[in-house]
């Protein structure tokens, strides 16, 4: 019994202390002349995986452009995505395309093609308003992988929401 | 062969190994948890760790691109991911690097992770 709540104590401290800072979805950086703005990668899972970052820089005005930058890691190659869909309760919120593959590579049994694309500022607050219920879709020329599961998405989304409603 | 050894030893020195059960069970687990999931950190805690740091600076002008990469340890047993400052640079697209940070997370030793952000242009 006294093991038990030992145990016990060590796990609630350890769960106490492991309570998410806001660093961990965002960071603020001071720069000579600017803010950099850097949104932690975020994983979505479903066919495959979906791990998206986000990095802009601020300085006096509202940015106009954020660089989204993502990994499509799966069993298919995804080397020529045509375009990439954002929707929340099956209706497209926003639709990207124009992207720059930064590489393709193979590791172990999976495919990792990343790529970097500019987009509005105003398009990522729209993708961040959508909490949990965000599904992201790639297309290609043979279909659509879906990814549609976040265990962090939802409480990041929601945390650098307030944190650039106060800081822009 | 080893039942023979213990034997002898049993013997010259008599000590009864079976008392010392207890001695050997802590051994174990000592050797163990040296083990445990642990990753980069001038300072840890066993029963949570979550440290930031820096590994390197350059010359170069502070852009404005970061980079991740990261690795995850299970129990010491399993290790797997790629934490590398090539990788995290790779994934933004950073040439040149102007610094480089980690961030380590361990909680009891069960699970550790560390992530490696690189910022440059």
């Amino acid at each position: 019994m006294k093991r038990l709540s030992i145990i016990l104590l060590l796990l609630s401290a350890a769960l106490t202390l492991s309570a998410q800072n806001s660093a961990d979805y965002i960071k603020k950086m001071n720069r000579e002349g600017f803010d950099l703005f850097f949104i932690e990668p975020v994983t979505l899972k479903g066919d495959g995986a979906f791990e998206m970052d986000f990095t802009f820089t601020h300085s006096d005005s509202i940015p106009k452009e954020v660089t989204l930058r993502f990994s499509v890691i799966s069993r298919v190659a995804s080397g020529n995505l045509d375009s990439l869909v954002f929707e929340q309760d099956g209706k497209p919120i926003a639709t990207i395309r124009d992207f720059k593959r930064m590489y393709l590579e193979k590791k172990s049994k999976k495919w990792v093609a990343r790529y970097e694309v500019q987009i509005p500022y105003d398009v990522l607050r729209i993708i961040l308003s959508t909490g949990d219920d965000l599904v992201i879709k790639t297309y290609d020329g043979s279909g659509a992988l879906i990814f549609d599961k976040s265990k962090k998405w939802g409480k990041a989304a929601s945390i650098v929401e307030v944190i650039l409603d106060a800081e822009i | 062969m080893l039942i023979y050894y213990l034997d002898l030893l049993q013997k010259v020195f008599k000590v009864n190994f079976k008392k010392m059960k207890k001695f050997f069970v802590a051994a174990v687990a000592a050797v163990a948890l040296t083990s445990c999931a642990a990753g980069i950190a001038p300072v840890t805690g066993l029963v949570y760790t979550n440290v930031k740091g820096p590994i390197a600076a350059t010359d170069n002008t502070v852009g404005s691109k970061v980079g991740t990469s990261s690795a995850k340890s299970i129990l010491g047993i399993i290790g797997t991911g790629d934490a590398s400052i090539d990788a995290a640079a790779k994934n933004a697209g950073i040439t040149k690097i102007s610094h480089v940070d980690y961030e380590t997370k361990s909680i009891l030793g069960i699970v550790a992770t560390v992530k490696i952000h690189v910022y440059g242009e």
